[in-house]
C-alpha cells in the first residue's frame, strides 16, 4: 500500500526543519566565535543554545502548521542572541581603569595597555573624520566590500571607494599625530 | 604597532568593544539586522551605521548580522542579486526616467485635482485604515500612527515577516475542495472545523466538527503526540457538533484531535486515519495573558491585532483579523496580500 502523500509531504517538512536548525546552530556557534571577545566565546555554546531554543519554541508553537523560511529563522534566532550578548555585557563586572592592564591568558600587562591606548586612539581619529567619510570607513573596517559600501550607503561604487580611501588617510594622519606610526 | 595595513586597523577596530557594554540609545537587533540587509530605509540605515560607528557593541551585532546572512539563503543571495547582469548605469538611467515620468505623471495629477498633498511619512507606503489609527504598509514593514511600543512593533514586524517570505501551509477548513482534514468511512464524509493546524488561548478549547448526515452521536478524544499519542481527554457522547474540554488542558503542549460519529452502519471518524491530523497547541499562560492586553490596547486595530495573533500562532483568530482588515481597505492590493498564506489547500501538516 502506498504511503499517503501527506505523510511523506509531512515527515518531509520534519526533516527540512531539522536541517535548516541544525545549519542555524552552527552558523550561530561559527559566528559568535569569529565576532565575540574571547570571554563570549568561552559561552558560545550557551548562546547558540538559547538563540536556537527561542526559535524552536517559536516553530513548536504552531503546530507544524507553518514552514518557516531560512529569513526569518536566521533573524529571528539573531534578535535572541543580541538581546542574550548586551545581557551578558550588562552584567558583566567591568574592570576599574587600573585593573585594564590585568593579563588575561598570559598577555603582556604593557602590551595590553598599549592595545587599550591604541584602540582608544583609533576610536577618537574615527570619530573626527567627516560624516561621510567616517561611514564609509567604518563599513570597511568592519568587513564589508567595496560593492557592499555602495549598496549601504546608496551611492556609486567608485564614490564608496573615495570615501574609503581618504577617510582611511584622515584616520592614518591623525594616528600618525598621536604617535602612532609604522 | 602598524596602521598601515588595514587589517589590522579593522582588528584593532573589532577590538575595541571587548569591554563595552550597550547603551540606552542601541537600536533593536532586529533594525540592525535590517539595516544589514538593506531592508530600511537609508535615512533610518544610516543612523544606525552612524550608532555603531561609536557603540562597539552594536559594531559587532552588525558584524554578527554579516555573519549570519551567509547561512541564510535569503541574505546570502541579495549582494549578488540585486545587479545581476545589469550595468549601474543602466539602473541610475531606469531610476531617473521612472522620477521624470512619475514626477510629470504626479503634476498632472495635482494640476487636474488641485487637491492638497497629504504628506506620508514613506513616499511608497500605502496609507490604510486599521481601526481609529492608520498604518503605512509597504515591502519593508509596517509603520503605525499612533507608534506602537518597540516590543510589538517587533512582534508585528516579525509577524509580517513571517506571512510574507515563510512559505507559509495553513490547513483549510472543511468543506473545501481538496481540504485535508475531511473524515471518510463507508462512502460518508464529514470534517473537524476547529481548532486546527492553530494554537488557541483557552486551555478549555471548544472542539467543532461538521454535521455527519444519519450520525446517532458523536464522541471526540484527544490525545498528546510527544506522549506517544495518549489519550488525554474524551467527551461523553453527544448529538451536538460541539464540545468544551471538560477539563483544562496543559499549557505549551500540542494536541492532536479527532472525531468518531456513530452511523446505523458503523463509525465514521474525522479527520480519518490516512488524512493528515488535526493538532493545535495550547499557548503558555504568559502569551496568552499577552494577548489579551493587546486586545484590550488594540481594540478595533485589525491589522495590529491580526499580526499580533500570527506572532502567536493563533492562525484562526489572525485570519479573521486580517480579513476585517481587508475589508477596511478593500481596494489595497498590500491589504489583500497579507491573506494569501491562509489561501489554498493543506500541502503541510507534520
Amino acid at each position: 500500500v502506498a504511503k499517503a502523500p501527506s505523510v511523506e509531504s509531512a515527515a518531509d517538512a520534519r526533516a527540512d526543519a531539522d536541517d535548516l536548525v541544525e545549519r542555524l546552530r552552527e552558523d550561530v556557534a561559527r559566528a559568535v566565535r569569529n565576532v565575540c571577545p574571547d570571554w563570549l566565546v568561552d559561552a558560545a555554546d550557551d548562546l547558540t543554545q538559547i538563540a536556537t531554543a527561542r526559535v524552536l519554541d517559536r516553530i513548536r508553537a504552531t503546530a507544524g502548521t507553518v514552514t518557516f523560511s531560512a529569513g526569518y529563522v536566521y533573524r529571528a534566532a539573531y534578535s535572541v542572541l543580541i538581546d542574550e550578548i548586551r545581557k551578558r555585557r550588562r552584567l558583566r563586572e567591568v574592570p576599574i581603569a587600573s585593573d585594564l592592564v590585568v593579563p588575561s591568558g598570559g598577555a603582556d600587562p604593557e602590551r595590553q595597555a598599549t592595545g587599550r591606548a591604541i584602540r582608544e586612539a583609533i576610536a577618537d581619529c574615527l570619530s573626527r573624520v567627516i560624516l561621510s567619510r567616517r561611514r564609509a570607513v567604518m563599513l570597511y573596517l568592519q568587513g564589508h566590500s567595496f560593492a557592499e559600501i555602495a549598496d549601504l550607503l546608496s551611492c556609486a561604487k567608485k564614490k564608496a571607494e573615495n570615501l574609503v580611501y581618504r577617510g582611511l588617510a584622515d584616520v592614518r594622519a591623525c594616528l600618525t599625530a598621536k604617535g602612532i606610526a609604522p | 604597532v602598524t596602521h598601515e595595513d588595514p587589517s589590522r586597523l579593522a582588528r584593532a577596530f573589532r577590538d575595541a568593544g571587548v569591554d563595552a557594554r550597550p547603551r540606552e540609545d542601541c537600536p533593536d537587533p532586529d533594525r540592525i539586522w535590517a539595516a544589514v540587509r538593506l531592508e530600511l530605509p537609508l535615512d533610518e540605515r544610516l543612523a544606525i551605521i552612524d550608532h555603531t560607528s561609536t557603540c562597539p557593541v552594536c559594531a559587532e551585532a552588525w558584524r554578527i548580522a554579516m555573519a549570519l546572512r551567509q547561512g541564510d539563503a535569503g541574505g546570502r543571495a541579495w549582494w549578488t542579486r540585486r545587479h545581476a547582469g545589469v550595468p549601474e548605469w543602466a539602473l541610475a538611467a531606469a531610476a531617473a526616467l521612472l522620477l521624470v515620468v512619475g514626477g510629470a505623471f504626479a503634476l498632472h495629477l495635482w494640476q487636474r485635482t488641485n487637491d492638497p498633498v497629504i504628506p506620508t511619512p514613506r513616499a511608497t507606503a500605502a496609507a490604510l485604515k486599521d481601526g481609529k489609527g492608520r498604518v503605512f504598509l509597504n515591502a519593508k514593514g509596517v509603520e503605525s500612527l499612533p507608534a506602537l511600543p518597540q516590543e510589538d512593533r517587533r512582534r508585528i514586524e516579525s509577524a509580517l515577516l513571517a506571512l510574507r517570505l515563510a512559505a507559509s501551509r495553513i490547513s483549510t477548513e472543511p468543506g473545501v475542495p481538496g481540504g485535508a482534514l475531511m473524515g471518510t468511512g463507508g462512502g460518508e464524509r464529514f470534517g473537524v472545523v476547529a481548532p486546527v493546524g492553530t494554537a488557541v488561548e483557552s486551555d478549555r478549547p471548544t472542539f467543532r466538527w461538521q454535521p455527519l448526515k444519519g450520525a446517532r452521536g458523536y464522541r471526540v478524544f484527544v490525545s498528546e503526540p510527544a506522549a506517544g499519542y495518549r489519550e488525554v481527554r474524551e467527551s461523553p457522547e453527544t448529538q451536538a457538533t460541539t464540545w468544551n474540554a471538560s477539563e483544562p488542558l496543559a499549557r505549551g503542549h500540542t494536541y492532536v484531535w479527532q472525531v468518531v460519529a456513530r452511523t446505523r452502519t458503523g463509525e465514521v471518524k474525522a479527520p480519518a486515519p490516512d488524512e493528515p491530523e488535526a493538532r493545535f497547541n495550547v499557548l503558555e499562560q504568559e502569551r496568552a495573558d499577552a494577548l489579551a492586553q493587546a486586545r484590550e490596547r488594540y481594540a478595533g486595530r485589525r491589522l495590529v491585532l491580526g499580526l499580533l495573533y500570527y506572532d502567536a500562532g493563533v492562525i484562526d483568530r489572525a485570519r479573521e483579523e486580517l480579513e476585517a482588515f481587508v475589508a477596511d481597505n478593500p481596494t489595497s492590493p498590500e491589504a489583500r496580500s497579507l491573506l494569501e498564506p491562509f489561501q489554498g489547500p493543506a500541502r503541510r501538516l507534520p
